[in-house]
């Protein structure tokens, strides 16, 4: 079942990438070094927002989770599956980091759906692989209720880390437009 | 496992630094890809950390 839910969650993270790459390579083309510098302006406006600096809303988004239903109605190896895929894709389900809308405009800014595809595959097998080392590394419920804990009481460091990947995507992203 | 945990955080912002402006600074065609390949792999572990 965990298996499964990494591989849902890689290929649906390759699909929405594939999608947004071609999405672009079929559309009005902007400029490639004003829509980079856009990009790498939003990532600077978000990366000092996690580091405490500004304040801004979170991105739209969709506030929700994957069904709870399916674990009701689908076979173990299935609902791991179809659960890898909803998170995978990224965007059907509520992402408080930041750094993943960095992803998503490198995606739609690239007209390559293979990269794309490959880079946001990345991104899913990412989202899937701490869910299947805690839960092979579960000895109880309990103890992965205890991990879970842990994890949740350095959710003040993720920010800040967030905060900063995000800055160095602006560079990266700033950089590409200038040299463009 | 406690210290594993809180270590996380740091391990993968010094990955993604030490990755993203060394890469994505140069000019090799591959780097701006792998630069943010380590961004997507940064953001989905730490997506963990969503609700």
């Amino acid at each position: 079942m965990l298996g499964a839910t990494l591989s849902g969650s890689a290929f649906g993270a390759a699909v929405a990438g594939a999608v947004l790459a071609l999405e672009k390579a079929f559309s009005f083309r902007l400029p490639g070094s004003a829509a980079a510098l856009g990009a790498g302006v939003f990532c600077l406006l978000y990366g000092l927002s996690s580091l405490g600096f500004l304040r801004l809303p979170l991105p739209p988004q969709r506030h929700s989770q994957v069904p709870h239903g399916w674990r009701l109605s689908m076979t173990p190896r299935q609902m791991g599956f179809w659960y890898g895929l909803g998170l995978g894709v990224g965007v059907a389900t509520f992402v408080r980091v930041l750094s993943f809308y960095a992803v998503l405009l490198w995606c739609a800014l690239t007209a390559d759906p293979l990269r794309a595809a490959i880079v946001m595959g990345l991104f899913g097998a990412g989202r899937g692989l701490p869910i299947l080392v805690i839960a092979s590394r579960a000895e109880s419920i309990d103890h992965s209720l205890g991990v879970m804990k842990r994890l949740r009481a350095v959710t003040r460091y993720v920010r800040l880390a967030d905060g900063v990947v995000m800055s160095m995507a602006a560079l990266m992203l700033i950089g590409l437009a200038v040299r463009s | 496992m406690a210290v594993r945990v809180r270590r996380l955080p740091l391990l993968c912002t010094a990955y993604v630094a030490g990755v993203v402006p060394v890469l994505g600074g140069t000019n090799l065609d591959g780097a701006e890809v792998a630069a943010v390949a380590a961004l997507a792999l940064f953001a989905g572990i730490s997506s963990l950390w969503s609700p």
